[in-house]
């Protein structure tokens, strides 16, 4: 005999996720971000897809509540680009866990994305995706990698040269 | 009364047909199948069990990551299962067992199994400790790694946390009874115990007299992955057949005595001759218990078919370990006084000094036909440290006696060599039984002019 993960009771796992994501929606208002009973659960079915598609299993987690915490008060972010964005963001999570080799934290990841997401890759999942994440991948595969939280996040933001438009 | 139902139903599962490796899912399925417990039973210790693996995953990933890599997550709960399944095992009753898993919380039992685990490394150390002590002198490369090197290693790379069912270990040298179905501290206190057994059986003999014998079979064994206590007993029951106890080696000779005597023998009487042979042991060897005469028997099992086979065939000196010659051949006769020429001395302390493997060095020594000779190799700087300890081991009982003798006579002198000290320290750890054979063998040497 051999134990697998299927009695991993996931309808019990999925109404409480859907139901958590729900609630947020009384914080991500104030930003004009609403999401639909339905848009949470395609968001939990996502995850369930891509912890499949990236041979992973999560007990509970809020990894989606998290994701949503982080990016809200996102500039780049709105309602049009809400539930998108967050199905891509998933992905990119949990592809990022397997290529950083589970030394990043949870949040140390969704800082990390935030963080380039809102700076240098000024709202671009592609290059959020394909440059920044990568690189850091890169780095912590080489042993060329040491957090460190930046004191002032606005450091992250692209900065424009105003002098340029003058 | 849930209690008092289950248990009325006794021992429905055996613990002969339940794996020891895979304990926990083999005693569930079998308790299942035997109907102790009913499939929502049966569901609801899995879902616990899943439950449980959530809780060890955040100490896992000390909350980090809610999430992990379905492999490092089918490794926990291995290591979870081995865990409950150590403390089922220390439970006889096996429908017993199964109560305890529908009445106890798991994280109850896999705590006790935690602990269980614990009190079995300190035996692993205490076993380690034994292993070193009795261990062969032999020049045999897995054995002595094995023991130095491959072992010690559990010591520093096992995890009984979340990796309790692996066994990490780099063992080469086969035991006579391997110890199949067992992982992680299991696996090693099972190897340890055969092991120290396999050891006690050895000490018996001369460790000279197992070198010879395991050099009949190959002369190079030490680059081979043969087990030392095999042929050792092999060699021991066939001589206690033909009427010489206590000896190992065999010549042609004995071996057509021993054809005469088995050959006109039925399987069953084989056996018996065989068994009944090694029950001399229990008189001759002072720590004889059940555990080595169970070994013993379990190995007469394993071999009493090539035995049979070589019968048929007229092979026996394949099986066990002869002698080409009649008569006795020593290693090194270095009781022959015939010296070899200075010019031909000196080549041969060159080359000595110039090899690197103790193996080729200890070859180049057996052109060596005189004690002078030899005494004066060991003087020449051509050994070093452990060496002179590898060559100690090839030495047999009379020339033992010999180099102890000059030993003797050098230190009354004043004189004191390297050789001397390494010579005293493997004379410290021989047995009472082979110190008193090299003293009455010193004694009734003549005298000898260095």
């Amino acid at each position: 005999m051999d134990f697998n993960f299927s009695l991993i009771p996931n309808d019990i796992f999925r109404e409480i996720a859907i139901s958590e994501i729900i609630e947020r929606n009384e914080k991500t208002v104030e930003y004009g971000l609403i999401l639909t009973k339905e848009a949470a659960s395609e968001l939990v079915q996502t995850r369930t897809n891509e912890l499949t598609n990236t041979g992973r299993v999560e007990f509970g987690g809020a990894t989606i509540q998290n994701i949503i915490d982080a990016f809200y008060d996102s500039p780049y972010i709105n309602q049009y680009n809400y539930a998108q964005t967050l199905h891509e963001l998933i992905e990119i999570f949990y592809y990022y866990k397997n290529e950083t080799l589970d030394i990043i934290s949870d949040n140390n990841l969704i800082y990390y994305m935030k963080s380039y997401f809102n700076g240098s890759c000024q709202g671009s999942l592609e290059l959020l995706k394909n440059r920044e994440l990568d690189e850091l991948a890169r780095k912590v595969r080489f042993s060329d990698f040491h957090f460190s939280e930046p004191n002032d996040i606005s450091e992250f933001y692209y900065e424009v040269d105003y002098d340029e438009w003058e | 009364m849930m209690n008092g139902n289950k248990i009325s139903k006794i021992q429905k599962i055996t613990r002969d047909n339940l794996s020891n490796e895979f304990y926990l899912q083999s005693l569930l399925q079998e308790a299942l199948s035997c109907k102790i417990i009913s499939e929502a039973e049966y569901k609801k210790i899995l879902e616990n069990l899943i439950k449980l693996l959530a809780e060890e995953t955040q100490k896992f990933t000390k909350g980090e990551s809610s999430s992990v890599r379905t492999e490092t997550a089918k490794a926990i709960l291995d290591s979870m299962c081995y865990k409950i399944s150590i403390y089922l095992k220390s439970i006889n009753n096996c429908d017993a067992a199964v109560l305890i898993l529908l009445e106890r919380p798991l994280r109850d039992i896999l705590s006790s199994g935690n602990k269980l685990i614990e009190s079995k490394l300190k035996v692993v150390v205490s076993l380690y400790k034994k292993i070193n002590k009795n261990r062969i002198n032999t020049p045999n490369n897995a054995y002595n790694d094995t023991i130095g090197k491959g072992l010690k290693l559990f010591f520093k790379e096992y995890d009984k946390d979340f990796e309790s069912n692996e066994t990490p270990v780099a063992i080469d040298y086969p035991l006579c009874i391997e110890c199949s179905n067992y992982v992680g501290v299991e696996f090693i206190i099972n190897y340890m115990i055969s092991m120290y057994w396999e050891n006690v059986f050895c000490s018996y003999f001369v460790d000279t007299e197992i070198h010879s014998i395991m050099q009949s079979i190959n002369h190079d064994y030490e680059g081979l992955l043969v087990n030392i206590f095999e042929q050792t007993l092999l060699n021991s029951l066939a001589n206690i057949i033909i009427g010489k106890p206590d000896k190992l080696k065999l010549y042609i000779n004995d071996i057509t005595d021993l054809y005469g005597t088995l050959k006109i023998k039925s399987d069953s009487e084989l056996r018996k001759l065989f068994s009944d042979a090694a029950a001399e042991y229990k008189t001759q060897i002072v720590n004889f218990d059940d555990y080595l005469r169970n070994y013993i028997s379990k190995a007469i099992d394993k071999f009493l078919p090539s035995i049979l086979h070589a019968l048929h065939t007229n092979t026996l000196d394949k099986i066990f370990a002869t002698e080409n010659n009649t008569e006795k051949s020593d290693i090194i006769h270095i009781i022959n006084e015939k010296r070899i020429s200075d010019e031909k001395f000196r080549e041969l302390v060159d080359e000595i000094r110039t090899c690197e493997n103790i193996s080729d060095k200890i070859t180049m020594i057996m052109a060596v036909s005189s004690i002078k000779d030899l005494i004066d190799i060991l003087e020449a700087n051509c050994f070093f440290g452990d060496e002179y300890l590898k060559l100690f081991t090839i030495l047999d009982e009379v020339e033992f006696a010999l180099l102890n003798k000059a030993s003797g006579i050098k230190s009354e002198r004043g004189e004191d060599h390297e050789w001397q000290g390494y010579f005293n320290e493997y004379y410290s750890k021989l047995s009472n039984t082979i110190k008193s054979k090299i003293i009455l063998n010193s004694e009734l040497l003549p005298e000898i002019d260095i």
